[in-house]
């Protein structure tokens, strides 16, 4: 059902007026539309333009314009919008979008912005003696080393591209990205970081639990926290209880616990993706959604199984490689850590 | 003496089978840290909540949970009691939790690395934690 133009370009001043777009490293403005259709994403309102990249159906959209151009399926309206990931303006038929009321977790930003709360639970692991220089990694199967982060210890197997202002914090945190952490493993789930049944006996002290092994190991002052695996028939409110005490965990050891949202929706409600927000809005910490970067993707960066990320290497200087899941997952991660450090490194200076 | 003293007698078997009962035991403390073991790679809730101690029900929620993700097997699983601490029997086990994820073998859990504790409890023995 199409909005009426009256309540749809009162939104659009509204838009204007405030001046922001849907940029990573901005506040989230609701997406108005979403596509019904894979669809091209062309260089102008007309079909006779240059595709500058696909995106698949139910990818929302912050439409910035309404424009008039080349009729498709007897509409000639398209909309103009801007891709954040790849900074580009593009145009899509308005025939091929639908209103769209998204969940308050869906339009929170891919790379948060970042609350005195966080720079107080810095400043206390400072004073714990954590290190400054040091994140940690906690998750199942897409936080493994082969493919989450690691790549940017590795020169050669990454170029940032537009993105080089991040070679900083690439430079601050070395050692960490490929560092294997002792809360990473495949198949983790949320409480198998909080069993010592499950911490590696190579590293780990009996009766410690992989959380506590890796604190105890690395005394990161940073976090990143992504667990994708639950398992069917459990409800989202015992997922949301064990993120819970992981968090608290964190906090109470004076690291600053950033949580990501996941691609998939295998539970079918967004159960987990909802609980993961829940807990990050109600201990005021960073939400990394990653959902919402992976969604003009193919697939919504998806696998066939839909489950797993699409595979690129981590070149963010090649378009293409930005229409995988990994190589966004990577990008968007290394910017809510850049966003952290960015923070509470002013905080620091500030002082 | 007992044919002179039959009333004796009956005192004298009477106060054995006091003793016999009080000392009598309940049960082998190690079969039901292997039963617990079991209703755990089983993924028997039921079984397993069975099996625990109040005391330990909070943590061993998340050691049940924590498997939730992969599928388990037991490997040569052995355990025997082995000493006391305060009021819970000690039991060693050797053997593994097989563990694998996405139909591959991912790693092995060691049960040998921490003595179970084990509690009786109303003539039954129940996992009731690991001896730190």
């Amino acid at each position: 059902m199409k909005m009426n133009m009256l309540r749809r370009w009162t939104l659009l001043g509204l838009i204007a007026l405030l001046g922001v777009p849907w940029m990573p490293s901005a506040a989230q403005e609701l997406p108005l539309s979403r596509t019904t259709a894979e669809v091209d994403v062309r260089a102008c309102p007309s079909l006779t333009c240059d595709v500058l990249f696909d995106y698949p159906a139910n990818a929302p959209l912050v439409v910035e314009e309404v424009v008039s151009g080349d009729e498709v399926a007897g509409d000639s309206q398209w909309v103009r919008f801007t891709d954040s990931l790849r900074q580009v303006s593009g145009y899509i038929p308005l025939s091929l979008t639908d209103d769209y009321a998204p969940q308050r977790w869906q339009t929170q930003p891919v790379v948060p912005e970042i609350s005195e709360t966080v720079r107080e639970i810095y400043q206390r692991g400072l004073e714990l003696g954590n290190n400054p220089a040091a994140f940690s990694k906690v998750g199942d199967c897409q936080n493994v080393s082969s493919f989450f982060l690691a790549q940017f210890d590795r020169p050669e197997e990454y170029a940032l591209g537009e993105y080089a202002a991040l070679q900083g914090t690439i430079d601050h945190f070395a050692g960490s990205w490929e560092r294997t952490s002792a809360a990473v493993d495949n198949g983790f789930n949320v409480a198998s970081v909080l069993s010592p049944l499950w911490s590696d006996p190579a590293v780990c002290e009996a009766g410690e639990t992989p959380l506590e092994c890796e604190y105890r190991l690395h005394r990161p002052s940073i976090v990143i926290i992504s667990m994708e695996t639950w398992w069917g028939g459990r409800p989202a409110e015992e997922y949301e209880a064990y993120l819970s005490q992981i968090v608290e965990f964190w906090i109470e050891h004076g690291v600053v616990p950033i949580l990501g949202t996941k691609a998939d929706n295998l539970e079918g409600d967004h159960g987990l993706n909802q609980a993961v927000a829940r807990v990050a809005n109600y201990y005021d910490i960073p939400l990394w959604n990653f959902w919402l970067a992976v969604q003009p993707l193919p697939n919504h960066g998806l696998t066939v199984d839909n489950f797993h990320l699409t595979f690129a290497r981590n070149f963010f200087d090649d378009p293409n490689r930005l229409q995988f899941g990994w190589p966004v997952r990577n990008l968007t991660a290394l910017q809510a850590i850049d966003a952290v450090f960015q923070a509470v490194s002013t905080s620091d200076n500030e002082e | 003496m007992t044919r002179r003293h039959p009333l004796l007698a009956v005192l004298v078997l009477g106060l054995l089978a006091l003793f016999l009962a009080s000392c009598a035991d309940s049960g082998d403390p190690s079969e039901a840290i292997e039963a617990y073991l079991q209703a755990l790679i089983e993924k028997d809730r039921d079984a397993f909540n069975n099996l625990v101690c109040a005391g330990y029900e909070a943590e061993a929620q998340v050691e049940f949970d924590s498997l939730g993700a992969v599928e388990t097997s037991l490997r040569d699983l052995e355990c025997e009691r082995d000493g006391e601490s305060g009021d819970y029997a000690l039991v060693s086990c050797t053997g593994f939790i097989e563990v694998s994820y996405g139909g591959e073998n991912t790693q092995d859990l060691d049960l040998s690395r921490e003595p179970f504790r084990a509690l009786e409890d109303d003539g039954e023995w129940l996992m009731c934690g690991y001896e730190r």
